[in-house]
C-alpha cells in the first residue's frame, strides 16, 4: 500500500498518455517560450512561470474532475487508498510532469532567451533550483485546481472558478516588471517563484543556493497548507 | 472478538438532497449470507442506498454499520470487505479489462502475480475473455457494464452492494451475474440487489425491501409478501358428469378451500394451488367426472408491487 501514491501518479500519467492531454501539458511552455522571445521584453525570464502555469491548466482542473464524471474516484474512495494517497498521487504525477515540461525548457533557458545566451549556467546548484522553483509553481497551481474540484461538483463551475484565481494570482504579476507598483504582490506566491527564476543565474553555489532558499519557503509553504485542505474538502465533499 | 452475525444493520437512515427525501428513515437488519432484494420504482431511494451503505454518501441523519463497522467512519478496512456496482462507480476507459482488473486488485493491496491470477479468475467467471484486451472505452455497454462488476468482485469482497446489476445486460450475462450472487450466498458472503426486475427478486432473494419516497413499505420474503397483498392463487373447474359438492371431500381431504360458483362449477383456493391440480384432477377422473374448463390465477409478485405502491400513492 505504500506504493499506492505511486501507483495512482502512474496511472494518472498513462491516462493522460492515452487521452493526449499529456502534449498540451508537456509543449505548451516550450512554445508559449518561443512565442513570447519574439516580443522585445525587458526582463523574459519572468515568462518561464507562466508558462509552466498554464501549461499546467489541465492538469489542476480538469483531470480530478473527469476521474469524478467517468466515477473512478468514487472507485478509488471506495477502496483501501486514503485520500491522502490519492492527492499525493495527482500531485505527484504533476511533479513528473513538471520534471519533464523543466527538462523540455532547459535547452530554451541555456542557450536563447530573449536573446540573452547562456542565461543559465549549466551548473549543478543553478539546475537543482530550477527544478525544485518550477515544481513548486506546477504543484501550487495543481493544488489550487484540486482544492477547487474537491469543492465544487460542477465542472464548468470548477474550470471557471479554479482558473480565475489561479490567473488572477498569475497573470497580473507580470505587471510590475513594466514598471507598476510591486507592493501589492510582495506575497503572490506564484510572483516569489517567478522572481526566484530571474535569481537563477547568481546560484551557482551551495552558499548562494542556502542565502537564497527562503525565496522557497511561502511557496512551500502553501503547497504543504493547499495540500491539506485539498484531503480534508475532498473527505468531506466528495460524495 | 466474534464475528458479527449480521451482515448489515441501519437505524433510521435518512438522506436529504435539500428538499429532496433520498432516502426516509430506513431501518433494517440483513444477516449474513443473505440475498436482500430492493425494489422501488425510479427515484425512491435504491441508489442512494447503496450510496449510504458503501459510505460514498454521508446521511444526513441515522446510522449504518457494514460487517460489524461503522460506514460513517469510513473505515479501510470496511472498503476492502464490500465490493460495490452502480452508476457512481467507474472503471478507466482508457485500460483493457485485464488491466483495469489488475489495477485494481494491486490497489486493493494484491501483489502483481496474484492480481494477475485473481483477474484472469475474474475474467473467466464472467465471461469476458473474448475482451480482456479491449480498452473499456470501447466496450459495448453490456459488456462493459460485465466488466464493472468484474471489477467489484476482484478482491473477493465478503457484501456487494449491487445497484440494478443486470440491467443493459443481455440474458446470458444477467445469469452469470445471478448465478455468481446465488453462489456467494451460499458461501456465507450477502449481496444487497436492487432492481427492477421482478422476477429477479421472487427466483433469488430470500427477502425484500420496497422503497418508495425513501420509506421502506414493505419488508418481507418475496412469495410471503405476494400472498399477503395479493391473496392465495385460486383455480377454477367445470366438471361434468358429477356434481361440484361431489367433490368436496376430495378437496378437504388436501386442505384446498373450496365454493362453488355454479352446479358444475367450483372454485378452489389455496397456497399451492397449482401443485395439487394434478391430484385434483386424478380424483374427478376416478369419480367418473370429467372436466370441461380450467381457469385459474395464480398471485404474482408484480401485482402486489403495483398493489402497494398504487396503495401508496394514495
Amino acid at each position: 500500500m505504500r506504493l499506492t501514491p505511486i501507483r495512482l501518479a502512474k496511472r494518472n500519467l498513462v491516462e493522460g498518455y492515452h487521452n493526449k492531454s499529456i502534449y498540451y501539458s508537456l509543449f505548451f511552455p516550450v512554445i508559449f517560450l518561443l512565442i513570447a522571445m519574439q516580443f522585445n521584453i525587458s526582463d523574459p525570464y519572468v515568462l518561464v512561470g507562466p508558462a509552466f502555469v498554464l501549461g499546467s491548466l489541465d492538469d489542476a482542473l480538469l483531470t480530478l474532475s473527469r476521474e469524478r464524471e467517468s466515477g473512478t474516484l468514487a472507485k478509488l474512495f471506495l477502496s483501501p487508498v486514503s485520500r491522502w494517497s490519492i492527492t499525493g498521487g495527482r500531485v505527484l504525477s504533476s511533479l513528473l510532469l513538471g520534471v519533464m515540461k523543466a527538462t523540455l525548457v532547459l535547452p530554451l533557458l541555456i542557450f536563447q532567451m530573449g536573446g540573452k545566451a547562456a542565461y543559465l549556467a549549466i551548473n549543478p546548484f543553478t539546475l537543482i533550483t530550477f527544478y525544485i522553483i518550477s515544481s513548486l509553481t506546477i504543484s501550487l497551481t495543481v493544488l489550487i485546481g484540486l482544492t477547487f474540484t474537491a469543492l465544487f461538483r460542477n465542472t464548468r463551475l470548477i474550470v471557471l472558478l479554479a482558473s480565475s484565481v489561479i490567473l488572477l494570482l498569475a497573470i497580473p504579476i507580470i505587471m510590475p516588471f513594466s514598471g507598476g507598483n510591486t507592493n501589492a504582490v510582495e506575497y503572490d506566491p506564484f510572483w516569489i517563484c517567478y522572481r526566484s527564476f530571474g535569481k537563477l543565474a547568481v546560484i551557482t553555489t551551495f552558499e548562494s543556493f542556502e542565502q537564497e532558499s527562503y525565496w522557497f519557503s511561502l511557496p512551500l509553504a502553501l503547497n504543504l497548507v493547499l495540500f491539506l485542505v485539498a484531503n480534508v474538502v475532498m473527505r468531506r465533499k466528495i460524495a | 472478538m466474534t464475528e458479527p452475525i449480521k451482515a448489515i444493520e441501519t437505524i433510521g437512515l435518512t438522506k436529504n438532497y435539500g428538499k429532496v427525501i433520498g432516502v426516509n428513515d430506513v431501518t433494517f437488519t440483513m444477516a449474513k449470507g443473505e440475498i436482500l432484494g430492493v425494489l422501488g420504482p425510479s427515484g425512491s431511494g435504491k441508489t442512494t442506498l447503496i450510496g449510504l451503505l458503501a459510505g460514498i454518501i454521508g446521511p444526513s441523519k441515522g446510522s449504518a454499520s457494514v460487517a460489524g463497522l461503522d460506514v460513517a467512519k469510513r473505515a479501510k478496512s470496511l472498503s476492502s470487505r464490500i465490493g460495490v456496482v452502480s452508476d457512481f462507480v467507474g472503471i478507466y476507459d482508457d485500460l483493457s479489462v485485464e488491466g483495469n482488473l489488475t489495477f485494481f486488485a494491486k490497489i486493493y493491496g494484491m501483489r502483481p502475480t496474484v492480481a494477475k491470477e485473481r483477474a484472469d479468475d475474474v475474467i473467466s467467471l464472467l465471461e469476458l475473455e473474448g475482451c480482456r484486451r479491449t480498452l473499456c472505452g470501447r466496450l459495448p455497454r453490456g459488456l462493459r457494464k460485465r466488466a464493472l462488476v468484474a471489477a467489484a468482485i476482484v478482491h473477493e469482497p465478503e457484501i456487494l452492494l449491487f445497484d440494478e446489476p443486470t440491467a443493459e445486460l443481455d440474458p446470458h450475462a444477467a445469469a452469470l451475474v445471478r448465478n455468481y450472487a446465488l453462489s456467494i450466498s451460499h458461501s456465507g458472503r450477502s449481496v444487497v440487489w436492487t432492481t427492477n426486475v421482478l422476477s429477479e427478486v421472487e427466483g433469488m432473494c430470500s427477502r425484500m425491501l420496497i422503497l418508495a419516497s425513501g420509506r421502506i413499505v414493505a419488508d418481507d420474503n418475496p412469495q410471503r409478501f405476494t400472498r399477503g397483498i395479493a391473496g392465495s392463487g385460486y383455480v377454477d373447474l367445470t366438471v361434468s358428469g358429477i356434481r361440484a359438492e361431489n367433490i368436496a371431500d376430495v378437496l378437504e381431504a388436501m386442505n384446498v378451500s373450496w365454493r362453488t360458483t355454479g352446479e358444475n362449477e367450483i372454485r378452489m383456493t389455496a397456497e399451492n394451488v397449482s401443485e395439487i391440480l394434478d391430484r385434483v384432477v386424478t380424483s374427478i377422473g376416478r369419480m367418473g367426472g370429467s372436466i370441461l374448463s380450467i381457469e385459474g390465477k395464480n398471485p404474482k409478485l408484480e401485482d402486489a408491487y403495483l398493489q402497494i405502491l398504487g396503495e401508496v400513492r394514495k
